[in-house]
């Protein structure tokens, strides 16, 4: 939070330089505006208002759009909470699900050609696949809309069912090129963490049950190798956040993401902190959730016999 | 006995294992852990295979099952016969029919051969489930419970709760015998299931063994390098040395009068406790690797009595009495064996 106020307060400028840096403003309306939010005053006294001010859950007020804070977050957090729900389920799912498959066939050809295609799609600049999504499946082969939540013209005329759909429709370009980008990462953590238990004695164990591969590998493997794809989950929530910047902006898609991009280039000092703070929340929920699953999963950590293991590679998701 | 007679059930062997050979895949060539190994086992008996670590005894027990890692193969005349079908046959279904059910395994570490997330009594549950699908999780639960007190657990009501980290060693390996016992298998197979424990738990597993052998009529096949674990449980003796059976004896005949140079030196080789502060006797030298086996006798290279033939002609086992065979050429000239005997004692 505070690292957040000094950062912006370092960058040249403030939101009135777009309106106000005009030459043919006068220095005297410059400096009326400026008293009136504040920031004539010292910077340790902008600080301290501002803490005070979060203390008592006022975010502030955007002064970019002339409304507070918190409205403006209330507007965007739903929609960057759908597309975020939507993508994780989907790439967790799907990438879990990839892992296990080469995990089973590993070192056949399926494991190596699905690795070749994950590792690509790990690769990928999230603005490019973006925009290569649009390209493909709305402009070629116009299936879905290019951005937007609803249709802007036709949405407050639809019936619920049709309403529903054509939310349905907007949610699928944004919400598969995340899931996309992250079910590749998931993938590769999932079938490397299953490698790393493959010849762990206890499967074998399960084996001389009279277990078949496909038990073997979803009733005990899959589970002794939950940790580092657990942790992965507590990582992605924020990073989804921060994933999410580019691909909102791509698609039009009105949540944090894009609302951060748009603070930042008005220097809306108030909205950029606001956005930083619902990130530190959402580290804070993702560490505490992963603890939590790592713990269901494991008994081992309730007693803190052993720690959560780091991923094995840096992250990008 | 002739081919063309029917044999009685009874008369077969529960298990009958023909040159066995098992090759693993390593950085430095083809390593033959196991190179024609052949055995029977029946029905009730308890066989020991004994030898030193790198003999092969466990990559024999891991074929049994065939739970070889992927580096593994079997070679292709290798023979296994179980309760008279051909094991090497069976396809994965088959295997699943065999394996947990006919045949339990018991497997050195406990620690690590059961599965740390999941509650033991859930592990020993999961045997009868797979092996009898139509049994309701509770009885499946409530069997689970029995066999944990049928291989002595304390509270095992309580206990079965409880995942394996929560358990001490000894407790861990009565969970393992519960799991291998749950479908009252014909045969156990044994990996050094001791051999993690301190001696009186280990005093205590082997007591239990020998009376749920006695409750439930099946065969063991225990393998160790201890010779008096052997000595306390086995029927007979199969010594390994280097992939190969070098001796194989009934246990009392094995323990007086040992033939193969090896086998005498291992028994020698344990302390005596009538005579405290004496230096044990040792084998000189470590096992050859498996692969580059010596040529002629494996062991001469070790051996106190090699002369020219062990270097020119691998030993065959010979008969040496009813049931006791060994591979030396001793037993062809007896004669060689006073000559140095002395030089080792």
């Amino acid at each position: 939070m505070t690292a957040t106020f000094a950062l912006i307060h370092l960058a040249p400028g403030d939101p009135f330089a777009g309106a106000l840096d005009d030459p043919r403003v006068t220095q005297a309306v410059r400096d009326h505006w400026r008293h009136v939010y504040g920031f004539d005053r010292s910077l340790p006294d902008q600080y301290v208002r501002f803490v005070a001010g979060i203390a008592r859950g006022e975010l502030g007020y955007s002064i970019a759009r002339q409304e507070p804070v918190r409205t403006v977050l209330a507007r965007a957090i739903p929609n960057t909470l759908v597309l975020m729900g939507i993508a994780l389920l989907l790439s967790f799912g799907l990438g879990i699900a990839i892992g296990v498959v080469q995990a089973m066939r590993h070192g056949s050809l399926t494991d190596r050609a699905i690795g070749a295609i994950t590792l690509a799609g790990y690769s990928l600049p999230d603005f490019w696949l973006a925009q290569l999504a649009i390209l493909a499946f709305a402009v070629w082969l116009p299936l879905f809309p290019a951005g937007g939540v609803v249709d802007p013209v036709m949405h407050p005329y639809l019936g619920p069912l049709a309403a529903a759909l054509d939310r349905a429709r907007h949610v699928v370009l944004p919400a598969l090129t995340l899931t996309v980008l992250s079910a590749a990462a998931v993938a590769r953590y999932q079938r490397s963490a299953l490698l790393d238990v493959a010849h762990d004695d206890y499967l074998r164990t399960a084996r001389a049950k009279g277990l078949s591969e496909r038990q073997v590998m979803l009733r005990h493997a899959l589970r002794n190798a939950a940790a580092p794809v657990i942790t992965l989950f507590g990582l992605a929530l924020p990073g989804f956040l921060g994933g999410q910047v580019f691909i909102e902006k791509v698609f039009a898609w009105p949540g944090l993401g894009a609302l951060a991009v748009d603070a930042v280039a008005t220097r809306d000092y108030a909205v950029v902190v606001a956005v930083a703070i619902v990130g530190s929340v959402l580290v804070a929920i993702g560490s505490l959730l992963a603890d939590v699953l790592a713990a269901l999963v494991d008994p081992r950590r309730r007693t803190g016999a052993i720690a959560r293991p780091l991923p094995p590679v840096p992250l990008r998701v | 006995m002739s081919a063309g007679l029917a044999t009685p059930a009874s008369a077969a062997p529960l298990l009958s294992v023909r040159d066995l050979r098992t090759s693993f895949r390593t950085d430095s060539g083809c390593a033959r852990a196991v190179d024609g190994v052949s055995f029977s086992l029946r029905t009730g008996e308890t066989v020991c295979i004994v030898g030193e670590s790198g003999c092969g005894k466990t990559a024999l027990a891991l074929s049994l099952l065939r739970l070889l890692p992927p580096t593994a193969t079997i070679a292709p005349g290798s023979s296994v016969e179980f309760e008279g079908r051909d094991l090497m046959a069976l396809d994965a279904s088959g295997w699943r029919a065999v394996r947990g059910a006919r045949i339990g395994m018991v497997f050195q570490d406990a620690m690590t051969a059961l599965d740390p997330v999941i509650r033991v009594g859930d592990q020993v549950a999961e045997v009868v489930r797979i092996h009898t699908p139509a049994i309701a999780p509770g009885a499946a639960w409530a069997r689970a419970v029995d066999l944990l007190t049928l291989t002595g657990i304390p509270g095992p009501a309580d206990r079965a709760h409880q995942y394996p980290h929560e358990l001490s060693g000894g407790m861990r390996q009565r969970v393992m015998l519960a799991i291998a016992l749950a479908m009252h298998p014909a045969l156990l197979i044994a990996d050094e299931p001791t051999t993690a424990l301190d001696i009186t738990v280990q005093a205590q597993i082997l007591a239990l063994l020998g009376e749920l052998q006695r409750q439930l009529g099946m065969a063991i096949l225990f393998i160790t390098h201890d010779l008096g674990v052997a000595a306390a449980l086995a029927d007979r003796v199969i010594v390994m040395y280097a992939g190969e059976v070098v001796e194989s004896a009934p246990a009392e005949l094995f323990f007086a009068e040992p033939h193969h140079p090896y086998a005498t030196g291992l028994l020698r080789a344990l302390p005596d406790l009538s005579h405290p502060g004496d230096r044990l006797a040792v084998i000189p030298g470590a096992v050859p690797s498996a692969t580059d086996w010596p040529r002629g006798c494996r062991f001469r290279e070790r051996c106190a009595f090699a002369w020219s033939r062990c270097e020119a002609e691998h030993p065959p086992l010979y008969a040496i009495s009813a049931g006791h065979e060994s591979r030396c050429h001793l037993a062809a000239e007896p004669g060689r064996r006073v000559v140095t005997a002395a030089s080792t004692a």
